[in-house]
C-alpha cells in the first residue's frame, strides 16, 4: 500500500550570517514521515536538530527547498495560514511544559480550541479519553503549579493532541524530568500517537529517550549523517559518541 | 555597575514631583496664611480649611508616589529576574541583592528630592514674582524639610518593599531551558490589613458623619476635611487586598470569552502588583469626582433654593471652573498614578514577550494576543475608574451634604454627577492604561513566535 507522506522535507537549506561567514544550520535535508511515524533527531549541540524541527513546523522559514504537510506548502503560507496550521494540525510539546499558569488543567489542554474564532466545542468523549490515559482525570481543576514535573508534561501532551493533529514536535520533552518519569511520558505519547496514527518529530539529546522512536535520524554540520531503526539506547549511544569523536 | 533601567528613571521623576509639589504647596499655604493673618482675616475658619486642605492633597500625593515606587521597584526587579538569577546563581546572598535594589532607591531618593527642591523653589519663584511681593520672607518654607524627608524615606522603604520580589528569583533561573511563561503560583490576594482597615473605617466614620451632621450644622464638613485624606490613605493601602476582588466582580459582567478569562487571569496572577498600580488612580479619579459631584450638588441645591429668583446664573460654570483648580491641585499626584499606571502595564507587557511567543506557537493569531492584552488593560483601566467616580461621587455628595442638609428644607440633597466627568474620567484613564501596552505588544509581535519564544 502506498500512501502519501505527511510531512516531507525537500532539499531543506537554512543558512544564516554570522560575522563574515555564511554557517549553513540545515544544508540539504530530505525527509518523508508516513502517518503514526515516530522519529527522533540527534546530533551534537549546533548540528541543526533544533533548526530544522522549526523548519518543519513553519515557525523558520527555509534559505532554500520546501516543507510540505499532507502536501501543503508550508513555505508558501503566509503568517496568518501558518498559524491556522499550527494551531489545527500541529501539536507541541516542550522541555520547560510551557503551561499557561494561571489556567487550570482543563483550560490548558482545551488552549488550541479556544484559540478559534469563534471558540471550538470541545469534543467530550475525546477529552476524557485523552485525560483518562493520561492519568489526568482526577487533576483536571488543578492549576499546573500544584503539579509534578511529570504530570505537567502529561497536560502538555493531552493539550497537543487534543484537535489530533497530523504531526508532534516535541522539543527535549525529557530534557527536565527524571529518568523514570521521562520514559514513562514518552511511553505514553508513543502509545497515543501510535493509536492516533499522529506523526512525531522529537528533538532529544537522550538515547533513551530517542529509543522510543522508531527510528532515529543522527546530524551533524545541517546534514543528516546516519539513521537506526528500532535501535534500543545503547546502539543510539554508540552512534551519538562515534559521531561526536569525528567531528 | 548596575545598568540604569527605563524604572529608575521612572522612580527619579515620581520622588522630583512630589518633591516640587510638596515644596509649592506648602510654601503656598504658608504663604497664604500669612497674608490672610497680616490683613485681620481672623475669624472665619477658611486658614484651617486651607491647611487642612492642603495637607490632605499632600498626604495623599506622597501615599499615591509611595505605592507608585513600590511596584516600579518590584516591576523593574522581576524584570530583571534572570540578571539577578545569575549573581545569586555566581553566589551572591538575597540580602546582598536586596541592599543593592535599596541602594537605588537611596541614591534615586537623594537625586530626586534634590531635583524636586530646586524646581519646587523655581516655581515659588515665578509664583512670587507672578503673584508680586508675596514671598516676602523667600522661596522656601523651612517645614519643606518635612515632606522632603518624608519622601526619601518613602522612596527608601518603597525600595525595600519592591525588593522583596528578588525572593521569587531562583539561581536556577540563570540556566538556559527556562520556561517561557512566568512558572509561580498565581498569588492570593495579600490581606487586609490592620491599619488599612483603621484607616478606612475612621475615614468612613469622618466622611459619613460629615453628611449626618450637615442636618444639625454646617460645621460638620470639617469632619469630612480629617475623613477624606484617612480615607485615601486608607483606600491606598486598602487596594491590594481590595482591588483584585473588585475587578473580580466587574470581570463576571463580562461576557467570558476565552480570550477575556485569560485577560482576567492575567491581572489576577499578581494581585498585589494590580491593586497597587491601580490605587493611585483610584485616589486621583475620586478627589477630582469628590470636588466636581460636590460643587454640582450644591450649585444644584442653591439653583432650588433661589428657584424663581435671580442670582443662580452660572452655576454650571462654577462646576467646569472648580474641576480645573481641583486638576491643578491634583496635578503632580495624577502624573504620578498615571506614570506608575503607564509603567506597570508597559513593564507587565514586555514581560509577556516570551509567553506572546509561546501563544503564538501554539496557534494564537495576532489579533487574539492583541484581544487578550488590550483587554487585561482595559479591565485595570475600567476597574480602578468604576472603584474612583463611586467612592467620589460618594465623599463628594457627603461634602455637599454637610453644608447643605441644614439649610434644605428636606434636610438631604441628591448627588448631582455630571455626563461629562463620567466620560473624560473613563476616556483619559483608559487610554493611558491601552495605550501604555500598545508599543510593547507591537514589539512583542513583531517577527516570528519563535524569536518572541526565545525572548
Amino acid at each position: 500500500m502506498t500512501t502519501t507522506p505527511v510531512l516531507q522535507a525537500r532539499g531543506l537549506r537554512r543558512s544564516y550570517q554570522s560575522g563574515p561567514q555564511t554557517v549553513h544550520a540545515v544544508d540539504g535535508i530530505d525527509l518523508a514521515l508516513d502517518a503514526g511515524e515516530f522519529i527522533a533527531v540527534m546530533g551534537p549541540s549546533g548540528s541543526g536538530k533544533s533548526t530544522l524541527m522549526h523548519l518543519l513546523a513553519g515557525l523558520d522559514q527555509p534559505s532554500e527547498g520546501t516543507v510540505l504537510l499532507d502536501g501543503d506548502d508550508l513555505t508558501a503560507m503566509d503568517d496568518e495560514e501558518l498559524t491556522t496550521v499550527r494551531r489545527r494540525r500541529m501539536g507541541f510539546v516542550f522541555q520547560s511544559f510551557n503551561l499557561v499558569p494561571d489556567l487550570t488543567v482543563r483550560e490548558n489542554l482545551r488552549l488550541p480550541l479556544s484559540f478559534e474564532r469563534p471558540p471550538v466545542r470541545p469534543d467530550g468523549a475525546w477529552e476524557a479519553t485523552l485525560t483518562d490515559r493520561l492519568g489526568l482525570a482526577g487533576l483536571l481543576e488543578r492549576l499546573p503549579h500544584e503539579l509534578s514535573g511529570g504530570q505537567q508534561q502529561r497536560v502538555a501532551i493531552a493539550r497537543a493532541l487534543v484537535r489530533t493533529p497530523s504531526v508532534v514536535f516535541a522539543d527535549e520533552p525529557t530534557g527536565n524530568l527524571d529518568v523514570a518519569t521521562g520514559r514513562a511520558v514518552l511511553s505514553l505519547l508513543g502509545e497515543l500517537v501510535r493509536s492516533l496514527g499522529c506523526t512525531v518529530v522529537m528533538v532529544t539529546h537522550d538515547a533513551t529517550a530517542a529509543s522510543h522512536a522508531d527510528r532515529t535520524l543522527f546530524l551533524r554540520d545541517g546534514r543528516v549523517v546516519d539513521a537506526l531503526d528500532d535501535a534500543d539506547d545503547e546502539a543510539i549511544a554508540r552512534t551519538m559518541l562515534d559521531l561526536v569523536r569525528a567531528s | 555597575m548596575r545598568r540604569r533601567g527605563p524604572g529608575s528613571v521612572t522612580s527619579l521623576v515620581v520622588v522630583a514631583l512630589v518633591t516640587a509639589y510638596a515644596t509649592v504647596l506648602l510654601t503656598t499655604i504658608v504663604m497664604l496664611g500669612r497674608i490672610s493673618r497680616e490683613n485681620g482675616f481672623t475669624g472665619d475658619g477658611s486658614r484651617e480649611v486651607l491647611a487642612i486642605l492642603g495637607t490632605g492633597f499632600l498626604v495623599v500625593a506622597v501615599v499615591v508616589s509611595a505605592t507608585v515606587l513600590t511596584n516600579a521597584y518590584a516591576v523593574v526587579t522581576a524584570s530583571r529576574a534572570r540578571d539577578v538569577a545569575l549573581r545569586r546563581l555566581l553566589g551572591s546572598s538575597v540580602a546582598q541583592e536586596r541592599r543593592l535594589v535599596v541602594r537605588d532607591g537611596l541614591r534615586t531618593g537623594v537625586l530626586g528630592v534634590a531635583a524636586g527642591l530646586v524646581g519646587g523653589v523655581a516655581i515659588n519663584a515665578v509664583i512670587g514674582v507672578t503673584v508680586g511681593g508675596g514671598l516676602r520672607s523667600g522661596v522656601v518654607e523651612p517645614l519643606v524639610v518635612v515632606p522632603c524627608a518624608g519622601v526619601l524615606l518613602t522612596a527608601v522603604l518603597a525600595a525595600w518593599r519592591g525588593s522583596s520580589a528578588v525572593l521569587d528569583v531562583q539561581p536556577a533561573q540563570a540556566l538556559g531551558a527556562a520556561a517561557a511563561v512566568e512558572t509561580g503560583a498565581p498569588a492570593e490576594p495579600p490581606r487586609w490589613t490592620a491599619v488599612a482597615r483603621v484607616l478606612v473605617v475612621l475615614g468612613l466614620l469622618g466622611v459619613g458623619g460629615a453628611a449626618a451632621g450637615g442636618v444639625l450644622a454646617p460645621q460638620a464638613a470639617y469632619l469630612g476635611l480629617l475623613g477624606g485624606p484617612l480615607l485615601a490613605f486608607g483606600v491606598v493601602l486598602s487596594a491590594p487586598a481590595l482591588f483584585p476582588r473588585w475587578l473580580n466582580l466587574l470581570g463576571r459582567l463580562w461576557p467570558s470569552t476565552p480570550s477575556g478569562v485569560l485577560a482576567q487571569r492575567r491581572l489576577a496572577h499578581n494581585p498585589e502588583r494590580t491593586g497597587r498600580t491601580a490605587a493611585g488612580v483610584v485616589v486621583i479619579v475620586s478627589v477630582v469626582t469628590m470636588f466636581v459631584v460636590a460643587s454640582a450638588t450644591l450649585d444644584r441645591a442653591v439653583d432650588r433654593m433661589y428657584e424663581g429668583t435671580s442670582g443662580a446664573e452660572g452655576a454650571a460654570d462654577t462646576t467646569m471652573v472648580l474641576a480645573g483648580v481641583v486638576s491643578v491641585m491634583v496635578s503632580a499626584a495624577a502624573l504620578i498614578s498615571a506614570i506608575g499606571l503607564c509603567q506597570t502595564i508597559g513593564l507587565g507587557a514586555r514581560m509577556r514577550r516570551r509567553e506572546t511567543g509561546l501563544m503564538r506557537v501554539l496557534g494564537q493569531s495576532r489579533a487574539d494576543v492583541r484581544a487578550v492584552t488590550i483587554g487585561e488593560s482595559a479591565r485595570l483601566g475600567l476597574g480602578a475608574v468604576t472603584a474612583g467616580l463611586l467612592l467620589g461621587t460618594f465623599v463628594g455628595w457627603a461634602g455637599a451634604q454637610s453644608l447643605m442638609g441644614s439649610v434644605v428644607r428636606e434636610h438631604v440633597v441628591a448627588p448631582v454627577v455630571p455626563w461629562w466627568l463620567l466620560l473624560a474620567l473613563a476616556v483619559v484613564t483608559m487610554a493611558l492604561a491601552v495605550g501604555a501596552a500598545l508599543a510593547p505588544l507591537r514589539d512583542n509581535l513583531r517577527g516570528t513566535p519563535l524569536a518572541a519564544l526565545r525572548g
